[in-house]
């Protein structure tokens, strides 16, 4: 048989005796034969004499003879309002022949017996913990006191109490729980050196650890009793329980009693003990596990201090607790240091919670651990201590976000981390401060970051890199990495200073950071950064024509102030000459603006921004050659804006060399073709010649397409670089011959789109376009174009087959015919379109 | 079945650590409350006499611990139970949900007959804070029909600190515990004549 089928066999038994013997028991009872009942009674109780069963097992056998005896307090109280004093019942008790019953038994009686008012209740309670002293078999006797623990638990001469008074007051009635406390706490720690070879050992520390809460539940009395006061605790109550812990020089005595006083005991009692409760954490065992102890000390009042209450602000709380670490660290030399860093990880985190604007506090947190670890000899630290280093250097972030960089001890710490967790730590610091949504606006608050964030932004030299190598295709690894390089590239946006001149300083130095990121970082880290500086260029701009603007009026000033002065000069000739001259009016005073007031130019000029862009695209152009060209012609836009044609022609021909040179995939090619198509007809300010040359090479780029479909609607599109605005308007560029030449292009090649009958579609998109210079009033494209198009539709338009693809050519067609339709009926129109022939 | 006048009521609080269990038993027997945090090591009851229907009831009220690691003895206390009352706190939803597990752990340590219409009766407690409810009352109610045999398990909005409901829940656990009484007892059955006494010889630890 398994020692637990044991147990179950030996419980089953018992409890099976237990309810035969109260069976009959409650049958002396209903006879209200209290001799009988009193020897079924103890019959029942002998059960408990069991030294075989484990705690738990024990307690299931313990709760059923309560049950049972309870019906017996009934009984003993029925007989007392029947007139039996119970003085008699308490005499008769005691002649029962075995201690346990006996005891459970004038517990019972005593019980009834304080309630009835016969004797003062202080004197009952001292008589039972007297008695009770006769059992001094740890388990036997730790529940036996727990049962009188119980019964009196109600019945104390507390403050309050309907027994206090001649009952006894609040000091017998802690008295009482504290002697039962102090008992208790023996037998249990007893139970540790009873038999003890080394192999029982661990079975008693399981039995010890199931028995405890009786020992608490003491502890729990104390909390409950309305007369003790913080005065009461302070004075009375805790140095009691404390010279208990410390005395028994148990662990697990020490460590539990220790957490149960935190959690049983209100905040108010502790902030009111907190230097004698740490006081005694520097006495405990070596074993003892102080950490868990001062952590949820720490926990608790800093729950306290989040909720409604406060820590008065006389109390300094940190420094205790501090101290007391200190403590700790000097006569503990066995602490690892995963520990010594778990200790000042809390007190930081208590700091942070209770203290929110004592940076002085984290700094001095994290000072600790790195005076701690830079006396560590060894070369690496192992992987617990690690992890305990991140854990520090994480926690400060959600609340403090950025000002951590500002911590003198935060970046040194950083630097006791292996590249791996020095990742994850700037991961979250990044994370945190986006959360946090200041801004990045000056060059030592990024450089400070930048540097704090390294594993980030660029590989490690020694160890392995952070990017992950593409044939490596892990893709969770490459997801974290794409991830981690978005939250960088997302910084740029915060980075925002009021002043151009700061601003571009702030970007160059992020450029050269992020330049440094291999070419799988920039891909992310770049583009935001291009755009940042379009945004910028934009600002520079207006701040140097606003500066111009103020200079010409300064001049202006300045020239008026100069003929006045000449005015003067020569009145001062005429006066001098003729004593009677008389001037004709009061001269106006000048007055220049005060230097300072005038607003100065930018140092960094517009130009050099668009320079500082050239220079960031053309870096990662043959990396990511479709982005790049994008970004080019995006510069060349804003270029062309701020009325530089030099600067967006070289843009565009960066795009155009782009073009050529590294893109190869022909649907690529097509969208990089209407980019740059829009981008030509967004810009305004290129010079005549720059001009033809770039829509020349753009329509030769659109005629090689690959595929044919392909070629005739680049070269439509193209057609429309060549006519930009109505024909009236003077100001655009027009040359209306090139616009046909590319139109008739475009029909020879949609005409050899037939294999495919492609061709059809082609035509009607076509006409569309003809159909728009036509209405635009291009010289070249006459009516008969138009009319030998339509024509040519639907000549071909019939012989297409039956199919989604002829519906939707017809629907298209029908609503260009429609709209010819329209125009030949409106006034302004009909003129002009009445030589069409549908 | 019982032939003893006086009835006794064993009435478990089950819920979450911080819910108020204590202090609902305490509002309920002592008239007392306090916002203090003290937490329960274990588990004892408080009895109480009341009058249900006229019957004289003893209420047997355990207050037991939440957190786990103070109930090291394990839960032998749910045996016998007549009725269980299962606390959540408005404003912390974690609590609310862990009504199913505290339900389902005393079914199976309890073990009552009919397990379906056991009584329970839901507090949903600390009203008193209506302001930073976070638990809805629609949502509590569907649980309670869900969680109920024949009829929905009885929800109440109490408040431990200014007594509201907690009279009335108790008593809406006794009348169903009373209601129910189905003689879960297991009552000592006397199989055969005991012949050859065999009283318990092994035991021989010493009288102490």
């Amino acid at each position: 048989m398994s020692a637990q089928e044991e147990q179950i066999k030996y419980l089953t038994e018992a409890t099976k005796k237990v309810k035969e013997h109260a069976f009959y028991m409650k049958r002396a009872i209903d006879a209200n034969d209290l001799d009988t009942t009193l020897s079924l009674a103890a019959d029942m109780l002998r059960e408990l004499k069991t030294s075989l069963l484990t705690p738990r097992n024990y307690y299931e056998l313990y709760m059923s003879v309560l049950d049972s005896l309870r019906h017996v307090e009934d009984f003993f109280a029925s007989l007392n309002a029947a007139g039996t004093p119970v003085v008699e019942i308490y005499e008769k008790v005691q002649h029962c022949a075995n201690v346990v019953p006996r005891l459970y038994l004038l517990i019972a009686v005593g019980g009834v017996y304080i309630k009835s008012g016969e004797a003062p209740a202080k004197d009952i309670l001292k008589d039972l913990i007297e008695m009770v002293k006769c059992v001094q078999y740890p388990t036997r006797g730790l529940f036996l006191r727990n049962y009188l623990s119980q019964t009196s638990r109600d019945k104390l001469p507390d403050t309050g109490s309907e027994y206090e008074g001649v009952g006894g007051n609040v000091k017998d009635a802690y008295e009482f729980v504290l002697q039962n406390f102090s008992e208790m706490n023996r037998l249990w720690v007893r139970l540790q050196h009873m038999g003890g070879d080394k192999s029982t050992r661990k079975k008693r520390e399981k039995e010890r650890q199931d028995l405890k809460i009786l020992v608490g539940t003491n502890l729990v009395r104390l909390s409950q009793l309305q007369g003790v006061d913080t005065d009461c605790y302070r004075d009375v109550i805790l140095p009691e329980i404390l010279k208990n812990v410390v005395e028994c020089k148990d662990t697990i005595s020490q460590g539990y009693l220790m957490d149960c006083v935190i959690q049983v005991f209100p905040d108010e009692f502790h902030l009111a003990t907190l230097e004698t409760f740490l006081t005694t954490c520097t006495k405990l065992k070596e074993k003892v596990n102080i950490r868990t102890i001062l952590q949820s000390m720490m926990n608790r009042l800093s729950l306290f201090g989040e909720g409604e209450g406060r820590i008065p602000p006389d109390l300094d709380a940190f420094r205790l607790f501090n101290d007391c670490i200190t403590k700790i660290l000097e006569e503990r030399s066995n602490l690892d240091l995963a520990e010594i860093l778990r200790l000042q990880t809390s007190l930081m985190q208590f700091a942070l919670k209770c203290y929110p604007g004592r940076l002085d506090y984290v700094n001095y947190c994290l000072g600790m651990c790195a005076s701690v670890l830079s006396a560590t000899k060894s070369e690496s630290l192992d992987e617990t201590s690690v992890a305990e280093v991140e854990e520090l250097l994480s926690i400060p972030l959600s609340s403090l976000a950025l000002q951590v960089l500002d911590l003198q001890q935060y970046s040194e710490l950083l630097t006791y981390l292996p590249y791996e967790n020095r990742r994850q730590v700037a991961t979250i610091l990044v994370r945190s401060t986006l959360f946090s949504g200041g801004s990045l606006d000056s060059v030592e608050k990024l450089e400070k970051l930048f540097k704090a964030i390294t594993p980030l932004i660029k590989d490690d030299e020694k160890e392995s890199s952070g990017a992950p190598e593409k044939d490596e295709a892990d893709e969770a690894a490459l997801a974290e990495f794409k991830e981690e390089q978005t939250l960088v590239a997302r910084l740029v946006h915060m980075m925002k200073s009021p002043d151009t001149d700061v601003q571009f300083k702030i970007l160059s130095m992020t450029r050269k950071h992020f330049g440094q990121g291999g070419v799988k970082r920039i891909g992310h880290t770049l583009p935001p950064l291009v755009f940042a500086g379009l945004k910028l260029a934009h600002k520079v701009k207006k701040r140097e024509l606003d500066a111009v603007k103020v200079q010409n009026k300064l001049k202006a000033l300045k020239e008026k102030q100069e003929k006045i002065e000449q005015e003067r000069k020569e009145r001062q000739a005429k006066k001098a000459a003729d004593p009677e001259y008389e001037p004709p009016g009061p001269l106006e005073d000048i007055v220049m603006p005060d230097e300072s007031a005038i607003p100065k130019p930018p140092a960094t000029s517009c130009r050099k921004v668009f320079q500082f862009l050239h220079e960031i695209v053309t870096a990662m152009a043959v990396s990511y050659p479709d982005l790049s060209l994008k970004l080019f012609l995006q510069s060349a836009v804003a270029a062309d804006n701020c009325k530089f044609k030099a600067i967006a022609y070289e843009f565009m021909s960066q795009a155009f060399i782009l073009y050529e040179d590294e893109l190869t995939d022909s649907k690529a090619q097509l969208r990089a073709l209407v980019l740059m198509v829009g981008t030509l007809l967004s810009c305004s300010n290129f010079e005549k010649d720059d001009y033809d040359a770039l829509i020349t090479k753009t329509t030769q780029y659109a005629a090689k397409l690959l595929k044919k479909p392909d070629q005739c609607r680049m070269v439509t599109l193209c057609s429309h670089l060549f006519f930009v605005g109505s024909a009236e308007d003077a100001n655009h560029y027009h040359d209306p011959k090139r616009v046909l030449e590319c139109l008739q292009r475009a029909l020879k090649i949609a005409d050899g789109c037939m294999a495919s009958s492609a061709h059809v579609h082609l035509f009607v998109e076509i006409l569309n376009h003809y159909l728009y210079y036509f209405e635009l009033h291009n010289p070249l494209i006459a009516d008969k174009y138009l009319t030998g198009l339509i024509a040519l539709i639907n000549e071909h338009i019939d012989s297409m087959d039956h199919g989604e693809q002829r519906t939707e050519v017809e629907g298209m067609y029908r609503n260009t015919l429609r709209h010819i339709a329209r125009k030949k009926e409106e006034e302004e129109t009909k003129e002009k379109f009445k030589s069409i022939v549908v | 079945m019982s032939h003893r006048k006086k009835v006794l009521l064993k009435i478990i609080i089950l819920g979450d650590s911080g819910v108020g269990k204590t202090s609902l038993m305490n509002q309920y027997v002592s008239k007392r409350f306090t916002s203090q945090y003290k937490a329960t090591i274990g588990a004892d009851f408080l009895t109480k006499e009341i009058m249900v229907d006229d019957k004289l009831v003893t209420l047997q009220i355990w207050d037991t611990a939440g957190q786990e690691r103070f109930q090291s003895l394990g839960v032998a206390f749910y045996r016998g139970a007549d009725a269980c009352m299962l606390t959540y706190d408005i404003t912390n939803p974690k609590s609310f949900d862990s009504l199913d597990s505290w339900r389902q752990e005393f079914l199976v340590q309890a073990g009552p007959s009919d397990e379906d219409n056991f009584p329970f009766v839901v507090l949903g407690n600390k009203v008193d804070k209506e302001a930073e409810r976070r638990v809805g009352k629609s949502k509590a109610a569907q649980w309670c029909k869900s969680k109920g045999g024949d009829a929905p398990v009885p929800h109440m909005q109490t408040s431990a600190k200014e007594a509201v409901q907690v009279e009335a829940a108790f008593l809406e656990a006794a009348k169903l515990a009373l209601a129910r009484d189905t003689g879960d007892d297991d009552i000592f059955i006397p199989e055969t004549i005991n012949l050859n006494n065999q009283q318990a010889a092994k035991q021989n630890g010493g009288c102490c």
